[in-house]
């Protein structure tokens, strides 16, 4: 749905992002970076409120600027925090939906229907100057989503939500990632990121980091080791059990005495010939984790590199 | 679609706290002024204190609320970041630009024509006698176009397009029709007078440059009409191509 | 002695704390930061200084001539009947749209761009009241205006009072200096109160800014219009009745213009005394109407502020 060959966007002297070559296709995918990584940038470039100052961008197959053909198959949500606050929040969307084309009636059911969707039959008819920042973020929400796109941008929709607002909206991405729609999220919150996707794009400074799925990234990183943890009541005899894989770097144990740390390379490797040490050495394994096989580990290990 | 856009942008500038400003500039000094024009200039018939107050407040009072509703076709939005809303929608910007600047533009004519109307009803103590005053609803009208598509691309084009515009409104169209030569020809406000065809102010020079009638002003009513309509589309097609092929993104600063 | 490990941890600020009376200094100073950071300023500031300018070209020319001319000539010179005091008047008249616009540069966005930014349950959530924000923000317009204001005018003062004792600079008011001290407090005291007022009511510089503009000009208009309708009047030998004359200083330029000549103690002159130059001058006005109408405009408009001027923020 979005191809970006390298892109490039600068603003005056400085540039915003740099040569970004990736697909985005349908799912959810995470658009992740620090601050100033050039994430809103291209979240621009891609809804066409910017032009690439060199290289090629297309949105279903298209030009993104000014295209209204690309619009009408792409719901946005921005991080800005600003409406016409005189509105009520069922204003703002009807007179939105109204611009996405819909007639009068068709228009005021897709409200009912998007604001229903994101919990705010409630309050919809308050005025947005009222509104508190997680209603915001749902009416903003509410807006992406009103002509059904096939493709939704959104950045930082989670903040401001509470945790149940969070979880409903997770969910809510989910059945439209199950429809087939792509979904682009830019979000801070590696955890909550986390729940939605494996699937993410990595900025840094204006360049594309790692785009693909997390587990094929993190086994990609070879400067660092995967950190298994294994909880047992032998933790000695675990350790030279295991020693003696050829892919295992490094060892110690926990202070407390009931697990053992390891660094390992070619983790399914070391995960088969770990379930091999259980089934034929009598290994009594009371759980296993990995500390550092998440989103947050993978984001520090790259952007340090 | 286009309806939506128009009706909201109407809307928008019909807001209580928009209108009532003009309409209690109408209502008191205006209709003021006019009831007592007599006391400032003795012996003028209703006709002439008619076109005095009229020139001198009613088309000054135009360019003024042209410069300040024309801001929210555009620049408000810009300011305010809801722009990215409206860029994001499958609207041709031209059309976005173009049927917001039509909503602004009548309401300005309308709250123009109201002034007018204070102004009269002031003059002739009542809304009939006037034979003026469809002709300056005419030019008001026209007036409201023409200084809107102007300001509307000032605003396109400079981000502190408000100053830029009150300059134009006040100092501009205060001075260049009382220019000798045809300088005078480079001023809206000469062709609107050339459509309201006022009667002269007499030999107060003072009232006549305040009435911008100072300058040399030849033109006939059909030439202040046709200049005007092509000013006004050549500004409209020049503002839409702008508007249409630049970026406009929310200023992140807070002034 | 000290760990080699150094203490990141967070700690409180243990600094010097500056005493109450700097608050609003702070906040004066951050105004008076931002406004002289926009080239307009400066351009604005310059431009307002041209009548004096022009003065300057004119006396440089007249003596020229007179020079040229020999002694017959001296004594017909121009600069020898010239009322001084009306000189400045003229030029604080020349300076006043200029004034305008650094009033709006400075002072549309002052209060209004606090309020679309939430600064203002910053500000007030600290020590600082809202009377340490209000003097703040007026002193933050009204030191660079009256800067502005002052420097020329004083320059002008000074090179006047070495050069032209002879035409009679010094006698004719020995107090010129300290009604001109008067004089450049005018439109600082003014402006910087309506443009608090004006800003405080909205959540926009550019809308204070715009309806700030339409105060000035559609006043500005009607001084204008009863000024062509006394000269008008004048010239055909009648006397101009007394609400000609008072309608004249009812706009935010005719009040500075009504305070200037109280203070100057003028009924003005023509601007450059050259042969058909305006005679007509509106006369001085009542002091004890006009005085009270500036101060009460100003107190009014710094009320308004105080009024909207609000710690929390209030959905209408």
């Amino acid at each position: 749905m979005i191809t970006a060959t390298n892109v490039s966007r600068w603003y005056g002297q400085v540039i915003g992002v740099n040569d970004i070559n990736c697909e985005i296709g349908p799912g959810i995918t995470a658009l992740l970076g620090m601050n100033g990584a050039g994430k809103t940038t291209l979240i621009r470039l891609i809804t066409g409120q910017l032009r690439p100052t060199t290289g090629d961008l297309r949105v279903f197959g298209l030009e993104p600027f000014a295209n209204p053909d690309v619009y009408r198959r792409m719901g946005y949500c921005p991080e800005i925090d600003n409406f016409y606050e005189h509105y009520t929040g069922r204003d703002f969307v009807r007179y939105l939906a109204r611009l996405d084309g819909m007639s009068a009636s068709v228009g005021n059911a897709r409200t009912d229907e998007v604001i229903d969707m994101v919990g705010m039959s409630e309050r919809a008819n308050r005025k947005i100057a009222g509104y508190s920042k997680g209603m915001r973020q749902r009416i903003k929400l509410a807006q992406a989503m009103l002509h059904n796109p096939d493709l939704i941008l959104l950045d930082e929709p989670l903040n401001g939500l509470d945790p149940v607002g969070r979880r409903e909206f997770m969910d809510l991405l989910g059945g439209l990632a199950d429809q087939g729609k792509a979904i682009l999220v830019s979000s801070h919150i590696l955890f909550e990121v986390e729940q939605m996707t494996r699937s993410l794009l990595l900025l840094h400074r204006g360049r594309l980091l790692a785009t693909g799925d997390l587990g094929v990234i993190r086994s990609l990183i070879d400067t660092h080791p995967h950190q298994i943890r294994i909880e047992t009541d032998e933790p000695r005899r675990a350790a030279a059990l295991l020693a003696e894989l050829p892919n295992i770097v490094s060892m110690k144990f926990d202070r407390s005495g009931d697990a053992v740390q390891l660094e390992v390379r070619e983790p399914a490797a070391f995960y088969d010939a770990l379930a091999a040490a259980v089934l034929e050495k009598g290994l009594t394994i009371r759980g296993f984790s990995s500390p550092d096989n998440n989103l947050e580990s993978v984001f520090k290990y790259l952007v340090e590199a | 679609m286009e309806g939506a856009i128009f009706m909201q942008a109407v809307r928008e500038n019909l807001r209580f706290r928009r209108v009532i400003p003009w309409l209690f500039l109408g209502g008191v000094v205006v209709l003021g002024f006019a009831m007592n024009w007599e006391t400032f200039q003795p012996g003028a018939d209703k006709e002439s204190q008619y076109a005095a107050v009229s020139s001198i407040f009613v088309f000054h009072i135009l360019a003024l609320i042209s410069a300040i509703l024309t801001s929210t076709i555009l620049n408000q939005e810009v300011e305010n970041k809801t722009i990215v809303y409206l860029l994001t929608r499958p609207v041709p910007r031209w059309k976005l630009l173009f049927f917001r600047y039509l909503a602004c533009s009548l309401v300005v004519a309308a709250l123009a024509s109201i002034n007018a109307v204070f102004a009269s009803a002031g003059v002739y103590h009542g809304l009939s006698g006037n034979s003026f005053l469809i002709k300056d609803i005419a030019a008001l009208t026209v007036g409201a176009f023409a200084y809107g598509a102007f300001f509307m691309l000032i605003g396109l084009l400079f981000n502190r397009a408000m100053i830029v515009c009150l300059l134009f409104a006040f100092g501009w169209e205060t001075a260049v029709p009382n220019m000798p030569g045809q300088m005078s020809y480079l001023s809206i406000n000469t062709y609107l007078q050339a459509i309201a065809q006022h009667p002269s102010t007499g030999s107060n020079k003072g009232l006549a440059a305040l009435s911008a009638a100072l300058g040399e002003n030849s033109i006939s009513t059909s030439t202040g009409y046709i200049t005007m309509i092509v000013f006004i589309v050549v500004l409209v097609v020049f503002g839409a191509g702008w508007f249409t092929h630049f970026e406009f993104l929310p200023r992140e600063d807070a002034e | 002695m000290a760990s080699p490990i150094a203490d990141l941890t967070y700690r409180n600020y243990d600094g010097p704390l500056e005493p109450p009376i700097n608050r609003w200094w702070a906040i004066a100073k951050l105004s008076m930061k931002l406004s002289t950071k926009k080239k307009g300023f400066w351009a604005w500031s310059t431009l307002s200084a041209f009548w004096y300018i022009i003065l300057l070209i004119f006396f440089y020319f007249t003596e020229t001539v007179v020079s040229n001319v020999g002694a017959v000539g001296q004594k017909a010179s121009p600069i020898n009947n010239l009322i001084w005091k009306d000189q400045f008047l003229n030029a604080f008249g020349e300076s006043q749209l200029f004034l305008f616009i650094l009033a709006l540069l400075m002072g549309a966005g002052t209060i209004a761009n606090d309020n679309r930014a939430k600064a203002l349950l910053v500000y007030l959530s600290k020590p600082c009241s809202k009377l340490d924000y209000v003097i703040g923000k007026w002193l933050g317009i009204f030191v660079p205006m009256t800067i502005v204001t002052a420097v020329p005018a004083l320059i002008f003062y000074m090179y006047c009072l070495m050069s032209y004792r002879s035409a009679g600079f010094w006698t004719q008011d020995p107090w010129l200096i300290v009604r001109l001290l008067g004089m450049i407090l005018i439109p600082g005291t003014l402006y910087s109160s309506i443009t608090l007022a004006i800003s405080s009511m909205f959540q926009q510089g550019r809308l204070a800014g715009g309806v700030f503009a339409g105060v000035y000009f559609i006043s500005y208009f009607i001084t204008l219009a009863m000024e062509g309708a006394y000269v008008s009047m004048s010239m055909g030998g009648s006397n101009p009745p007394g609400i000609v004359k008072g309608l004249f200083y009812c706009s935010v330029d005719g009040l500075q213009a009504a305070m200037a000549k109280i203070i100057l103690h003028t009924n003005g002159s023509p601007k450059l005394p050259i042969p058909g130059g305006a005679k007509f001058q509106v006369p001085e006005p009542s002091t004890f109407i006009f005085v009270p109408a500036f101060f009460g405009v100003c107190a009014l408009s710094l009320l308004i502020a105080w009024s909207q001027i609000r710690a929390v923020e209030v959905v209408r």
